[in-house]
């Protein structure tokens, strides 16, 4: 009997290492077959719990689940489904597609991330109930199940980094065959996973191409955009000494303005670390020099720079925004003085705004005019925002095309025909009516509204706009919240009423809501590391276990004495309230990956005692109310917030969910006579 | 309360949330403002079919084109987009590209919304796939456009950007009012378009640059939506008609950039437009939903170059790409160079009254 114990809390163990390795590899593959759009990073964690506890409800119907050989065959199977769907990845993307490598759409989207995961997450749901009936453990076993699923996920975030460094899907032989063939007729020559992405590089005949997440980002050697980008940029600063290039490796931008600028020192900053194996030191020219970490800690240790290019994918993410935020601006108006220009790249299509783009336009305009006393707009197919507290930069052809002759910057692409094409008068005051007209936020660090604009813009891309509904979201924070909690509460209802029979529905509530509010609060601390630290895909490892160890001494924590729901849901607001407070301090990564360790361990407190006395039906009720309750509220509360409102509404929104986990637990102690 | 209740309002508000969201974002047609469209023909039962292009769309009441600037409101189909042009730019001609049409001038360039066509690689997809209630408009009559490009200097105004077909009725309009102004007009297009409405536009048009974006039905059914014959015809139409032509082909990585595919292309323009007609082999880059391919190899766009020159096509060019002769007209007869481009800048003309200053050969096109 003893070894039996032993052998289920083994697999428990195990199950949850290879959910999270399965998890975090499955997820970028999805992010790279469906075009980067990282609201497939939202919806595929959703639909993994959403699916995972379908396979937890589903386990009733199987008695032989019960059997003590479940567990082990259940999560060998897991392991060997996790292998299938990340050879499936791209082939079922490439069904949704009319041609190979082709970005999808949102509901397409949907479809192959849906199709992939099932299979793993419904044989992976199977799997708990069926270890919490086959270990002993009487009343407690649940918890105690899930204790040592926590632990198991906590090593498995712990092997994250490892398995990117050493066994990643992409150094391994088989997969990059097949991976290679969504680049036909182009030769995958190179693919590295990095902390911010994957970096594949092709080649056919004498073009090599650079790859940034699956999709296109520049091409080895000269280039038309890179030309004009470079060329409009060095026009606004007469003969610059110190030049700093954030961003623009990939897309040559970075070489052009070092090759344009023999006088000067042009520091490329780029913070994916792992370029460094892939770009020599030379790559920038003999003045140039690459420097990779965070551009605002590597600029601090520069000296002033005459001359800031900003020249990175457009804001799509959090750790992307900041950089066209105002505070960002402000960091680079007192740490390079007066002196200095800055130029920011983003995305604009001559005479080919839509109102996404414009009002993208517009969130940074805004941004860059609460900082500096001059702001200019040079509306190339790439639009460039310049702007300084003097009046060195001008959007006058005459004095554009005399310093592009001056310092010899006139090349095949960028000259005069170019300038005058840009610059013409018609063009310009129409294309900066359009930005000015735009109804738009100002882009901030904790109201990412530059980032909206861009997941609108790529909504209108993949699929079609999103209706204006959408667009006046951002001002109606209290609608939203008042719609997204009623729909929040009319789903804990529904799913307590139907496990009725397994779990007291009010204990069922509590768990959604602590489950929903305590994940919700993770998605908020991530975005904040993001905010803080910048990618943080290596990082997710270490966030990922903090909050797992909190949870899993919680819930070791609570099998040995009793705490009440009041304590340990009541910390979980109370931490909520206490990062939105401090949120926009510059704090590094150790206070949001600690916050995360204590809303674990607030999680973990409170799921133990609302586990206690659960039962043996009780896993299955538990597990969905768990994850439905995190995927809901992650998703309304969480991935959608965060864009829309400044991230203090989301941290309140926790402290809500925590409060109502409260409340429910409560009627659920008056109900028992507790 | 009936347990039931909670699975039917997780169904009700699982259903009605995005019908709400999906209806908050259509507003209702206001006749009174839109354009009757013409070549349309109508049906029994109220419905309509639009005999603009070759999909021929048959349209019930309330029901848009493939274009999405067409509808059918109570049986009458109009044009949202009659005088709500979203794109102006006073451009060069070259970028159109017309290499052999009044060089170093401007045109006014001007598109509505909407295309016929539903490219996978659009490179103006931001308009060209947008309904024309999902991008702001400007106002702008005919005669208020024809005054834009007066005002501006340009020396001709281009239909271009988007599809012109779809905006059939002001664009004639604009042109008919153009040629009387003493402008020049252009059509920049996708070649979609059904010959009568074709012939009638073509009597007020000077120029027309035309992407034969590939050469095999498979390649435009795949990529585009729409079928390969139309669009040969439309060139042959505006032959017939005396419109200047230039072609433009994009070439694509790995989905029109076979040699065969090349060779056939450039025989074709050659037995049914003359050897004299411009062809433009352009650099793909990768935009909309064809993300994950490279921008065309330079050594693919050099090849197509050798390949049309070589079956036999005069003036062959390479755009969107810097080369060391790929933009430069040359003398068919002496091979010397005449005209000397970087992207829109015209380094030198040595054209004497439409001939080669060297050989006095007679270079095709319509030159100042």
């Amino acid at each position: 009997m003893r070894a039996r114990f032993d052998h289920a809390l083994f697999i428990a163990l195990l199950l949850g290492l290879v959910t999270v390795l399965s998890q975090t590899v499955l997820i970028r593959e999805l992010m790279i077959a469906t075009g980067a759009f990282e609201l497939v990073v939202a919806v595929g964690l959703s639909l993994w719990m959403l699916f995972t506890g379908a396979g937890a409800v589903a386990s009733v119907l199987f008695p032989i689940l019960r059997r003590p050989f479940a567990p082990p065959v259940l999560l060998a199977l897991v392991a060997i489904i996790a292998v299938g769907q990340l050879f499936l990845v791209h082939p079922v993307a490439a069904l949704f597609g009319t041609v190979g490598g082709m970005a999808l759409s949102v509901p397409a989207m949907v479809a192959v991330t849906a199709i992939v995961l099932a299979p793993g997450c419904l044989v992976g749901g199977l799997a708990f109930p069926a270890c919490v009936a086959t270990v002993r453990g009487g009343a407690e076993r649940t918890g105690l199940v899930y204790l040592i699923e926590s632990v198991g996920m906590a090593l498995g975030a712990a092997l994250f980094y490892l398995f990117m460094e050493f066994f990643s899907p992409v150094r391994h032989p088989i997969f990059l065959a097949h991976y290679g063939e969504r680049y036909r007729p182009e030769e995958l020559v190179l693919s590295r996973d990095g902390r911010s992405g994957r970096l594949d590089v092709t080649r056919r005949g004498d073009q090599t191409a650079y790859f940034w997440n699956g999709q296109a980002a520049g091409v080895a050697g000269p280039s038309r955009p890179a030309e004009a980008f470079a060329g409009f940029a060095l026009t606004q600063r007469p003969d610059p000494r110190r030049i700093a290039v954030i961003g623009g490796l990939l897309a040559g931008t970075a070489v052009e303005v070092a090759r344009k600028s023999p006088e000067a020192v042009v520091t490329v900053i780029e913070s994916e670390p792992m370029f460094e194996e892939v770009f020599a030191a030379g790559t920038v020219g003999r003045n140039g020099v690459l420097r990779f970490g965070d551009p605002g800690a590597v600029l601090r240790e520069l000296p002033p720079q005459d001359l800031i290019i900003i020249d990175l994918p457009a804001p799509s993410s959090v750790s992307l925004s900041r950089f066209f935020s105002r505070e960002f601006f402000s960091f680079l108006q007192k740490d390079n003085g007066p002196a200095m220009v800055l130029v920011v790249g983003l995305s604009g299509g001559q005479g080919m705004l839509t109102p996404e783009t414009a009002a993208l336009n517009r969130s940074v305009q805004l941004a860059l005019r609460a900082v500096f006393r001059k702001v200019l707009l040079l509306p190339a197919s790439r639009h460039l925002w310049v702007a300084a507290d003097n009046d060195l930069p001008t959007a006058d052809p005459v004095f554009i095309e005399e310093r592009m002759e001056r310092r010899g910057l006139a090349g095949d692409w960028f000259n005069t025909a170019l300038v005058q094409d840009v610059i013409e008068p018609m063009h310009r005051e129409l294309t900066g009516a359009a930005i000015e007209k735009a109804d738009a936020r100002e882009n901030r660090l904790l109201r990412p509204a530059a980032l909206f604009e861009t997941l609108r813009h790529t909504a209108r891309r993949l699929d079609r706009p999103l209706p204006s509904l959408f667009s006046s979201l951002p001002s109606r924070p209290l609608s939203y919240l008042g719609v997204t909690f009623l729909f929040a509460v009319i789903v804990a209802v529904a799913l307590s009423r139907l496990t009725r029979r397994r779990m007291a529905p009010a204990r069922s509530a509590a768990i959604f809501a602590v489950s929903g509010g305590a994940f919700t609060l993770q998605l908020a601390l991530m975005a904040l590391l993001q905010l803080h630290v910048g990618q943080i895909y290596h990082l997710i490892a270490i966030f990922t276990v903090s909050f797992t160890v909190g949870l899993t001494a919680g819930l070791w924590v609570s099998r040995r004495m009793v705490l009440p729901l009041n304590l340990s849901a009541g910390a979980l607001a109370f931490l909520s309230l206490a990062t939105a407070w401090s949120a926009d301090s510059a704090t590094g990564a150790a206070f949001p990956v600690a916050m995360n360790f204590l809303a674990g361990l607030s999680a973990g407190l409170s799921f133990g005692t609302l586990l206690r006395g659960s039962g043996d039906g009780g896993g299955a009720a538990f597990y969905l109310a768990d994850l439905v309750g995190a995927a809901l509220c992650g998703l309304l509360f969480g991935a959608f917030m965060v864009p829309l409102y400044d991230l203090r509404w989301v941290f309140g929104a926790v402290a809500i969910l925590a409060l109502a986990g409260m409340a429910a637990g409560s009627v659920r102690e008056r109900a028992s006579g507790r | 309360m009936d347990r039931r209740i909670f699975p039917a309002l997780i169904f009700l508000a699982l259903t009605l949330t995005p019908a709400f969201f999906y209806l908050s974002g259509r507003s209702p047609d206001d006749v009174s403002l839109l354009r009757k469209a013409e070549y349309a023909e109508p049906l029994s039962g109220g419905k309509v079919r639009c005999e603009l292009c070759p999909h021929r769309c048959t349209l019930s009441d309330g029901q848009t084109g493939v274009c999405r600037v067409r509808r059918n409101i109570k049986g009458t189909l109009y044009s949202l987009v009659y005088g709500r042009p979203v794109a102006l730019n006073n451009d060069p001609v070259e970028k159109k590209p017309l290499f052999h049409f009044h060089p170093a001038t401007k045109t006014l360039s001007i598109a509505t919304a909407g295309c016929n066509m539903n490219c996978n690689f659009c490179q103006n997809w931001e308009i060209s796939q947008a309904a024309p209630d999902s991008v702001t408009p400007y106002d702008l009559s005919p005669a208020q456009v024809v005054a834009l490009a007066k005002k501006n200097g340009s020396d001709s105004i281009s239909f271009t950007y988007t599809e012109p077909a779809v905006f059939f009725e002001y664009m004639r309009d604009i042109a008919k009012l153009a040629r009387e102004q003493g402008l020049r007009t252009i059509l920049v297009s996708c070649g979609y378009l059904n010959e009568k409405p074709l012939r009638e536009l073509a009597k007020h048009l000077d120029a027309a640059n035309i992407d034969l974006k590939g050469f095999t039905d498979e390649f435009y059914r795949t990529y585009t939506t729409a079928r390969l014959q139309p669009v040969l015809d439309t060139l042959k139409v505006l032959k017939q008609e005396r419109v200047h032509i230039e072609v433009t082909n994009l070439v694509i990585p790995g989905a029109n950039d076979t040699e065969n595919e090349i060779r056939e292309l450039a025989r074709w323009v050659k037995k049914d437009l003359g050897a004299d007609t411009p062809l433009h082999f352009s650099r793909f880059f990768p935009k909309y939903k064809l993300t994950a391919r490279p921008p065309t190899p330079p050594v693919t766009l050099e090849k197509a170059r050798a390949i049309a020159l070589k079956e036999g096509l005069r003036f062959v060019y390479i755009g969107n790409l810097a080369t060391d002769a790929g933009e430069d007209t040359f003398c068919p007869k002496c091979g010397k160079r005449i005209i000397d481009r970087s992207g829109y800048f015209i380094g030198s003309n040595l054209l004497k009254e439409g001939c080669c200053p060297f050989c006095g050969e007679t270079i095709s096109g319509r030159w100042r």
